[in-house]
Formats: C-alpha cells, sequence, structure tokens
C-alpha cells in the first residue's frame, strides 16, 4: 500500500521536485570541502603572523 | 489537548540520547560556520583593499572578543567537518546501527576536542604580530 497520491506517484517527483538533485549536490560539494578544509587549516595554522605583508604575500 | 489517535512520532515522544545533541550540534555548527565564513572573507577583502583598510580590520580580529570569536569559530568547523565525515559514511551505508552510531558520536567529539585543543593553542602560542 502506498500513502503518495496516484498523481505523485506518476510524475515520480517529492514534494520538492528536485530532491535527488539537491541531495546529490550536497554530497559531492560537502566530499569536495573535506580536503579544502584540512588544506584552509593548515595554510592558516602555517601563517607566521597576521601582519599586512605576511598575508597578502599568502593570497 | 492530545488528539484520541495516533501521533507520527516528534522529538518530545523519544528519550534523550546525547546523539539527539550531536545531531542538533552539526545543524548549530553548520549556521554558525556561514557567520565565520563572513568574517573570513571581511578579512581577506580587507587585505586586498590595501594597508589601511587592513589595519582597520585587523584590531577586531586580534582583540580578546576577536579572539574569542575565532577559537569557536574552530571549534565549530572542526566539529562540523568530524562530524560531516560521519554522515558521509552514514550516506554509503557504514555504521549505521545503534551501536555504532553512539561510537563514532564518541570518536567525533573526542577528535574534536583534539584536534581544536591543538589548533587553539597553536593560535594563542603565536602572537598575531601586525608586520
Amino acid at each position: 500500500m502506498s500513502l503518495r497520491a496516484p498523481l505523485a506517484q506518476a510524475l515520480n517527483h517529492g514534494a520538492a521536485h528536485d530532491g535527488v538533485h539537491h541531495w546529490w549536490v550536497q554530497r559531492v560539494s560537502a566530499i569536495a570541502l573535506a580536503p579544502l578544509v584540512i588544506w584552509l587549516i593548515c595554510q592558516l595554522l602555517s601563517l607566521p603572523d597576521a601582519g599586512y605583508l605576511t598575508v597578502t604575500a599568502w593570497i | 489537548m492530545m488528539a484520541e489517535r495516533p501521533l507520527s512520532p516528534f522529538l518530545t515522544v523519544h528519550r534523550w540520547a546525547y546523539t539527539m545533541t550531536l545531531s542538533i550540534l552539526h545543524r548549530a555548527t553548520g549556521v554558525a560556520l556561514i557567520a565565520a565564513l563572513l568574517g573570513l572573507v571581511i578579512w581577506l577583502i580587507s587585505a586586498s583593499f590595501g594597508a589601511d583598510s587592513y589595519a582597520a580590520v585587523l584590531p577586531a580580529l586580534t582583540s580578546v572578543a576577536g579572539k574569542v570569536v575565532m577559537c569557536l569559530a574552530v571549534i565549530a568547523l572542526i566539529y562540523h567537518f568530524c562530524n560531516g565525515l560521519r554522515h558521509l559514511a552514514w550516506d554509503i551505508g557504514w555504521g549505521f546501527e545503534r551501536s555504532a552510531a553512539r561510537r563514532s558520536g564518541k570518536l567525533v567529539l573526542l577528535a574534536t576536542l583534539i584536534g581544536s585543543a591543538l589548533c587553539i593553542y597553536w593560535i594563542l602560542a603565536h602572537p598575531a604580530g601586525a608586520a
């Protein structure tokens, strides 16, 4: 037995219509961000100081 | 007044478990990190605008309040990172059992504690000299 309306079943969409796409975008961006976060932390921690010359040289 | 019919389960019907707190913390730290990202971008943009604008922004970051916010942001980032990996593991079906989820939750807390302690020590040990 399904609780979904016949029309919703025929269209095969959830309430927001792009749930699967949104799910994938979230996972892909999360996987991409994971190594980038490690990179950012390492970069920021390796700055010898927060002076203007140091920071602009790093950028 | 409660209806005399079955209700769908909501937060209030469940006995509290610390994994629930970890779950809401993931969302809370995610929202907080948006604000922290704004601060990071302001810092970078001020540097790109030149020494004067950088000198105007830097005191806000190196003040005691700025350092407290920075430390909180570091904790939030590391927690969200570790718990995000936990979520990704769940997405491929790993560690869904209750005992495994509780164990990984403890692991996330431990990793956050150690990771942020190291980062905060590093930040505070290095004086942010305005060279």
